[in-house]
């Protein structure tokens, strides 16, 4: 299990920022945080670092979504062990 | 074919390799002393006078004493469990030396000794792993195997043994500048990796036990560094905001 | 709280924090310590602005300024890899001795004058003398700068009086192309590099002068991949020492070793029959030579190359025979991919026409043409010599996309695309760059009747051949006006009459056509210094004041502008007025324009919206049915080439007219100039890594600069030894034309055969095209820098 930080910035105009949140929010792989500006804390749970980096490229194809940066990753193998 | 090509020859010619590498590649040069990372403090060798007959042919400079001591060279840098003892000066004195061999934050650093200017390049004798030589670093280097190493890199002085330099020519470019230190999400917290990890995959480079005091990690024995240093989209040419995506 | 949540939590905390600091450019309130690294640098990608690989680099801008360079990602040709010069380019913008105003010369002094007043100037001298008027081009122009000048002088004037520096370095290949497939530019690409299992350097130094392309060849070795590296040379560089065989050649040879080559593979039946049989003419020369030539049989063919016996080719190039034999076998083994490379080696060559046809030729012969790895490939120098000269034809014969002045049928379609009246395109070619410089630098009532010459973009005061002869007389003749649009103050810039200071790279809109057919888009970035401007605008300013004074060619047949621009709405905007220039992107508007000419030869370039998104895209580039571009790797070949439909190989250009292209067969001939009694040392000219064309830019970066601060004379330890030289010493070196002083440096970056020396030219106070030769090759008309006779002798002591 991988957790990680990420920051979304959306594009400048407001429909293609809207479109985009809407997409986030069907994602249940995500936790949203609270916007600031055109930028939003997100938290991503995905089963390993292979696809936390393809989550990442997924949102970045995202229309509406001007980039995503990475602040942080966390690893915890063992959450989701045999106990 | 008459030259001889490292690493895939094994250990035992390695070593022999390393000889060569500093007999025929690393020659020497007169400048630079003080630029050099020093380990700990070695004595400098006395070196016998030479006539101006020698100047031609015969090395001269720090790598000429290192060459003369070159048996005593082979160690290692500190062990890894050593505990890394060094202060913000420190740091900011690496930095300091870092710029002197940049252009920018990111530039291939230029050579701060003489090489071999036609032969196929023989770098990675010594900078492949990284060694200390005559309490001199000559440091692992933080990518991936390039053979043709001058195409980067370019000596930091006139490599004519002979010659009268003209004066260098005057810039008005700033370079970008080293950043201090990656961001933290909270004190304690892994930095962030402020620069971008392109050619610098090799962490240990400029962070392991061979790195500059100022710039090495405290816990060395930890390896897989992204674990907890997040490097960044941007930087790495990941993501970007410019007009052509 | 689990582990889990603990995690979230502070997963989350760390992205607030830092979309607040982004958002607000500033750390959010709370336990934030260290600023944003580096966040506030602005990326975007550009092509290199040096040579002519192409490689793109990603260049940091922080405050209008360029503070650092990155090898881009993302680029085919170069992979995240960059050279020394690349990574250093950002500096160039940035020597202290910038022009950033017009300079006029009165009373012998360069004075600053005004824009207005300066391009008055320009405008006048066009006008009142329009057949003197020439524009001397470069392969560095971009390529709507390029096509604007082409336009002005094809359309606009009507002289065809412009030619580029090209005609310097590439001009061979060109003719090669010509005569042997009917259409320029190489059929391969640098995907050939990665399949390659034997590589052939005719006479070239790629680990100094296309760095990143030899070291994609050298990195699959420490991959542990086979190939085979070969070093065909006059000298030992740092390309030697990568190959499993450097075979050592006379100057001049490399005709001879080429024949031998095809003469074994004849008189073997190595030769690839069906290929031939199915694709290939063969041809040999006329006298005067042409570049159709005559046909020959195969049976004529081969009797021509009888007298190329391995042991005759030994005798007159000095490779073993045993050596020839070698490259034949090779050249023989039809499962191997074999790729051949060459660059000024070869073009810099009385007989660059001969020799890039035998070199074309041996592997069509043997078959070695089409499969990936299988290629005749030929390297410019300059980063846009193929998209702005030879794709632009901004040469003294050309029109854009392949087209010459003196087909009436091409005359035609280009006066259809520049809406012009019927006959408004002279078909008389102008003068190639050396006739140029020549007229220019002779008197007026002796036939000198250039009296203007507009120079942009490059250095001819240093890059042309025998400069005591073709460029300073015109210095002092009375009625020559010489105009140089630069950024910094060069030898040229020195000695013109008018000087205009310009923007370079980044400081505009540009677009570069590199060495395997890929276009190349960038933005403007940072604003240039003072008020040095575009070298576009400046020709458009010109071009509007001779419409403004009535001159017939700035109207098109409507009676409207030649350069039109547009807004979104239609209506026209005054670019030539330089605070307008960026109100739109003239450069995508007169790419748009170019494009037309491009389906004329197969050589489909896509609108400039798909170049903005992709790091150069190769052509053809074609339209698939869903709306994307394609572009093309491999040329003819029907694998890859949509053109290319009836065969697996089809030369849809056959001079021949039947798909198929010629094999020639051509003589070596001795050079025009050999060493002898008085004269007893070969000279040949070349570069270095550091330095870049004249070093007018690389001598201005202090890393590039204190790693090879001047020029020097190459020289073998023995021929000093016998002339009593010492390393480091002055001495002069002289030719028949000229003599320069210059220090000696031996064992150093390579070592010349015995009996020949080496000059670099990049260093602009040591200006060795004071000894070089004018002569050319017939047919390309480009000069041989690399041989002339010369002595090399003491420094006389100076009496006290
Ligand atoms: S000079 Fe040539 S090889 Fe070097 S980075 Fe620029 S384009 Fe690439």
């Amino acid at each position: 299990m991988t957790v990680s930080g990420l920051v979304i910035t959306f594009m400048d105009t407001p429909e293609a920022a809207s479109f985009a949140l809407a997409r986030l929010h069907e994602d249940a792989r995500l936790l949203l945080g609270e916007p600031v500006a055109n930028r939003l804390p997100i938290v991503a749970e995905t089963a390993d670092a292979t696809s936390g980096e393809t989550l990442v490229r997924e949102l970045e194809s995202i229309a509406g979504i001007a980039r995503v940066d990475v602040i942080s990753i966390d690893f915890a193998e063992d959450l989701d062990g045999p106990a | 074919m008459s030259r001889v090509r490292g690493i895939e020859v094994g250990l035992a010619a390695a070593v022999a390799i390393a000889v060569i590498g500093f007999v025929t590649g690393v020659t020497t040069t007169g400048h630079e002393v003080s630029a050099y990372v020093s380990v700990r403090p070695v004595p400098r060798p006395e070196v016998a006078a030479r006539g101006y007959a020698d100047m031609r042919t015969r090395s001269y400079g720090p790598n000429a004493e290192a060459q003369a001591q070159w048996f005593g060279a082979l160690a290692t840098g500190p062990a890894i469990s050593e505990p890394v003892v060094q202060s913000e000066a420190d740091r900011a004195a690496a930095l300091a030396r870092r710029a002197e061999r940049r252009a920018y934050d990111g530039a291939p650093p230029t050579i701060p000794h003489d090489i071999d200017q036609l032969a196929v390049p023989s770098c990675l004798a010594c900078h492949a792993e990284g060694k200390v030589i005559a309490g001199m670093v000559a440091p692992r280097m933080s990518h991936a195997r390039h053979d043709s190493c001058v195409q980067c890199h370019v000596v930091a002085a006139d490599p004519r043994r002979v010659a009268q330099t003209p004066p260098a020519p005057e810039t008005v470019f700033v370079g970008l500048e080293s950043v201090r230190g990656g961001e933290r999400a909270w004190p304690g917290a892994p930095p962030t990796i402020p620069h971008s990890t392109r050619m610098r995959e090799r962490c240990d480079a400029c962070h392991g036990t061979l790195g500059a005091l100022g710039m090495r990690s405290t816990h060395p024995w930890r390896q897989s560094c992204v674990q907890c240093h997040a490097p960044s989209a941007a930087l790495d040419q990941r993501t970007t905001t410019s007009r052509s995506p | 709280m689990d582990r889990r949540e603990f995690l979230r939590t502070s997963a989350l905390a760390a992205a607030s924090a830092a979309a607040y600091r982004m958002a607000h450019g500033q750390p959010a309130p709370g336990p934030r310590t260290t600023p944003a690294p580096n966040g506030d640098v602005r990326w975007d990608k550009a092509p290199c602005r040096f040579c002519g690989t192409g490689c793109h680099v990603q260049v940091g801008v922080r405050n209008d300024k360029v503070v650092a360079i990155a090898a881009d990602e993302k680029a085919e040709v170069n992979k995240g890899l960059l050279c020394v010069k690349g990574y250093h380019v950002g500096l160039a913008l940035y020597g202290k001795d910038r022009l950033t105003r017009p300079l006029l010369r009165r009373n012998g002094k360069l004075e600053p004058i005004s824009w207005e007043e300066a391009l008055d100037i320009v405008a006048k001298r066009a006008f009142d003398n329009p057949a003197g008027f020439a524009i001397y081009g470069s392969g560095q122009w971009t390529i709507p700068e390029g096509y604007a000048a082409n336009k002005l002088i094809k359309a606009g004037l009507a002289t065809n009086q412009i030619d580029p520096n090209a005609r310097l370095c590439m001009s061979s290949a060109v003719t090669g192309f010509l005569s042997t497939y009917g259409v320029d530019e190489p059929a391969g690409c640098y995907d050939d590099l990665d399949k390659a299992d034997v590589v052939i350097m005719w006479g070239n130094n790629p680990a100094e002068m296309h760095p990143v392309l030899f070291s994609r060849i050298v990195d699959r070795r420490s991959r542990g991949e086979k190939v085979t590296l070969i070093d065909l040379t006059t000298r030992r560089t740092r390309t030697s020492g990568f190959c499993q065989h450097t075979l050592f050649f006379k100057p001049n040879s490399d005709l001879a070793i080429a024949n031998g080559i095809a003469h074994l593979l004849v008189e073997r039946g190595t030769f690839d029959k069906a290929f031939v049989d199915a694709y290939c003419n063969f041809r040999q020369r006329t006298e005067p030579p042409t570049l159709d030539g005559q046909a020959m049989t195969f049976e004529a063919y081969r009797r021509a190359l009888a007298d190329y016996t391995p042991e005759k080719v030994e005798a007159i190039s000095g490779v073993a025979a045993a050596d020839i034999r070698m490259l034949a076998d090779l050249f023989g083994k039809r499962d191997l991919r074999i790729t051949s490379l060459w660059c000024m080696g070869m073009n810099q060559h009385t007989r660059g026409t001969a020799i890039n046809d035998l070199v074309h030729g041996i592997h069509l012969l043997s078959g070695h043409f089409g499969r990936p790895g299988d290629a005749p490939t030929s390297l410019t120098g300059q980063p846009s010599a193929c998209g702005t000269v030879r794709e632009v034809g901004t040469l003294a014969h050309g029109l854009p996309g392949g087209l010459v002045v003196t087909k009436p049928e091409h005359r035609k379609e280009a006066e259809a695309v520049w809406n012009l009246p019927a006959g408004r395109i002279n078909a008389k070619p102008g003068y190639h760059t050396v006739e140029l410089w020549k007229r220019f630098s002779t008197p007026k009532d002796k036939g000198g009747d250039i009296d203007t010459i507009w120079v942009m973009v490059t250095n001819p005061a240093r890059s042309l051949p025998n400069i005591n002869q073709l460029f300073e007389p015109s210095r002092s003749l009375p009625g020559k006006f010489l105009i140089v649009s630069d950024v910094y103050p060069t030898a040229t810039a020195m000695a013109a009459d008018l000087v205009l200071p310009s923007a370079m790279w980044v400081e505009k809109n540009g677009m570069f056509g590199n060495s395997e057919r890929r276009t190349q888009q960038w933005f403007r970035m940072v604003r240039p210094p003072g008020e040095a401007r575009d070298d576009t605008w400046q020709l458009l300013a010109v071009a509007r004041r001779l419409f403004d004074r009535g001159v017939p060619g700035l109207k098109d047949k409507d009676g409207q502008f030649l350069f039109r621009i547009r807004d979104a709405a239609g209506a026209e905007v005054p670019v030539w007025d330089w605070k307008r220039y960026y109100d739109v992107n003239v450069d995508e508007q007169l790419f748009e324009e170019y494009r037309k000419f491009s389906r004329f030869k197969h050589k489909d370039l896509a609108p400039y919206s798909e170049y903005v998104k992709a790091r150069g895209l190769r052509w053809p580039v074609v339209e698939q049915p869903d709306g994307t571009w394609r572009e093309t790797r491999f040329r003819f070949a029907r694998h890859d080439d949509p053109y290319a439909k009836k065969a697996d190989i089809q030369f849809y250009h056959s001079v021949t007219k039947d798909d198929r292209a010629l094999i020639w067969f051509h003589p070596y001939e001795p050079p025009p100039e050999s060493p002898d009694r008085d004269y007893p040392l070969w000279l040949c000219t070349g570069r270095v890594i550091e330095h870049w064309h004249t070093g007018t830019m690389t001598m201005r970066i202090p890393q590039l600069q204190r790693a090879m601060p001047e020029s020097y004379l190459e020289m073998n330890r023995e021929d000093a030894k016998a002339l009593g030289i010492a390393d480091g010493e002055v001495v002069i070196v002289e030719s028949r034309r000229g003599k320069i002083e210059l220090p000696v440096w031996i064992d150093g970056r390579a070592q010349p055969a015995r009996g020949s020396v080496f000059v670099p030219f990049f260093d602009e106070r040591l200006a060795i095209n004071r000894v070089t030769l004018e002569a050319h090759d017939p047919l390309s008309k480009q000069p041989d820098y690399k041989k002339c006779a010369v002595r090399v002798r003491k420094k006389e002591r100076q009496p006290r």
